[in-house]
């Protein structure tokens, strides 16, 4: 009798021992959530502002003040089948029209890749390419978060091909595949081919107003 | 001088030397492998992994006496998780280049089996002061490594060194150096020369035994 209370007491000691871990364990990992999710928030908004602003074909200011103010003064989201994909870029807030900028996903190796791709006004050539989401690897698919990646993409058009890294091919159809990285570069491609022929539907030209934005 | 600074000294002695979680034991070897090609990833991998190691060590170490076995790894996996979780937000609010950069390998951290073989084999028979020092030990003698490891691959792959151009327009990038195989290569290689030319032959017996 005695050996089954203190058995069953022991099981109700390992549960209450096991809930009470995990209660402080939650509270603390909320704390620490809820402590930095504004700064986590205002990161991301700022990233993906820097993004924008690349595959426009700007340069990025360092202050991010700048970028915020640029944000609401130049840029206009239009309506697109999701929410918010699709931006209308202007250099300055009285300026012409920069380029139109689309968040696009494509399927990597290990993930979702995100990017946020910019065309010139008669969507015919890329402005620029930032890439908000991956997880691809480090060292060789991740390589697409390089600088002369993006750069490369820079004036670009579309059907692009696949040539081997380091070609830097004069025809504006082909594009520098990564060493090591066959399934990001064909995926990243994809999305580059599919995003030119799919831009005239979302954003007719003729949508593109030359005047300067009248909210913000 | 006091017993317990001796052992101290010890622990963090057979950490970094004879009992070097990746050189001898051969533990962590998928973080050798993944982030290795970068050495500013490297730097913030082992930078979570000593935070994560030092305090999960410890506070195993003080839940020890009323932790009852059959439940120990559940409650030891959900400390580890929770640092890493720490670990992640933080990277994400103030570094969060860094973060994007490492991706899913400062979650991968959870599995880390230094981490959990610390716990088991130090933490749950040591008191916290002893065990904190453990978590250090072990992270210090695993961050060396992987330093070094991602120093020479960075140098060969790259040509850089913290993402800073080292090596001229002369130099032909080895690729295999920044693929999972050169991480082999190169962990094999540190094994090679540490166990051949710097761990004397009585380290290795007292390893044997």
């Amino acid at each position: 009798m005695k050996t089954k209370r203190s058995k069953a007491s022991a099981r109700l000691f390992m549960v209450f021992f096991m809930f009470s871990v995990t209660l402080v364990c939650i509270s603390v990992v909320a704390a620490v959530h809820l402590g930095s999710r504004e700064r986590v928030l205002s990161n991301e908004a700022l990233y993906l502002r820097q993004g924008i602003m690349v595959a426009a074909g700007l340069k990025v200011p360092a202050d991010s003040e700048t970028i915020l103010t640029w944000y609401d003064r130049c840029v206009t989201p239009l309506p697109d089948e999701e929410n918010a994909t699709c931006y209308e870029i202007r250099a300055a807030a009285q300026g012409p029209h920069q380029a139109v900028v689309f968040i696009r996903q494509g399927a990597g190796l290990w993930g979702t890749i995100e990017a946020v791709v910019g065309l010139d006004p008669s969507l015919t050539q890329f402005t620029g390419i930032a890439f908000v989401k991956q997880n691809e690897t480090p060292g060789l698919g991740a390589r697409i978060m390089e600088s002369w990646y993006g750069e490369h993409i820079k004036g670009r058009v579309g059907g692009l091909s696949l040539v081997a890294e380091g070609t830097r091919s004069k025809d504006p159809a082909k594009l520098d595949a990564i060493t090591g990285a066959t399934v990001t570069s064909v995926a990243v491609r994809d999305l580059l081919n599919r995003l030119i022929e799919e831009a005239p539907a979302i954003t007719p030209s003729t949508r593109m107003p030359s005047h300067a934005p009248t909210h913000h | 001088m006091p017993p317990r600074t001796t052992e101290a000294k010890q622990i963090f002695r057979d950490n970094i030397g004879r009992d070097n979680p990746v050189f001898v034991q051969v533990l962590g070897i998928c973080s050798t492998l993944a982030v290795t090609n970068s050495v500013k990833n490297t730097f913030v991998m082992c930078a979570g992994l000593l935070f994560t190691l030092s305090l999960s060590n410890l506070t195993v170490s003080l839940l020890r006496r009323w932790m009852p076995s059959r439940i120990r790894m559940m409650v030891e996996v959900l400390i580890i998780a929770t640092y890493v979780i720490i670990v992640d937000i933080a990277l994400k609010a103030f570094y969060p280049e860094i973060w994007r950069q490492l991706g899913p390998y400062v979650g991968l951290i959870i599995t880390n089996c230094i981490i959990m073989g610390r716990a088991e084999a130090f933490a749950l028979s040591n008191p916290p002061g002893l065990s904190f020092v453990d978590g250090v030990a072990a992270g210090i003698g695993y961050s060396y490594v992987l330093l070094a490891i991602a120093f020479c691959r960075e140098l060969l792959g790259s040509g850089s060194v913290w993402g800073v151009q080292v090596l001229g327009g002369w130099w032909e990038n080895w690729a295999i150096m920044v693929m999972a195989p050169g991480a082999f290569f190169m962990l094999a290689l540190f094994i090679w020369i540490v166990k051949g030319l710097i761990l004397k032959p009585d380290d290795e017996t007292k390893e044997a035994s």
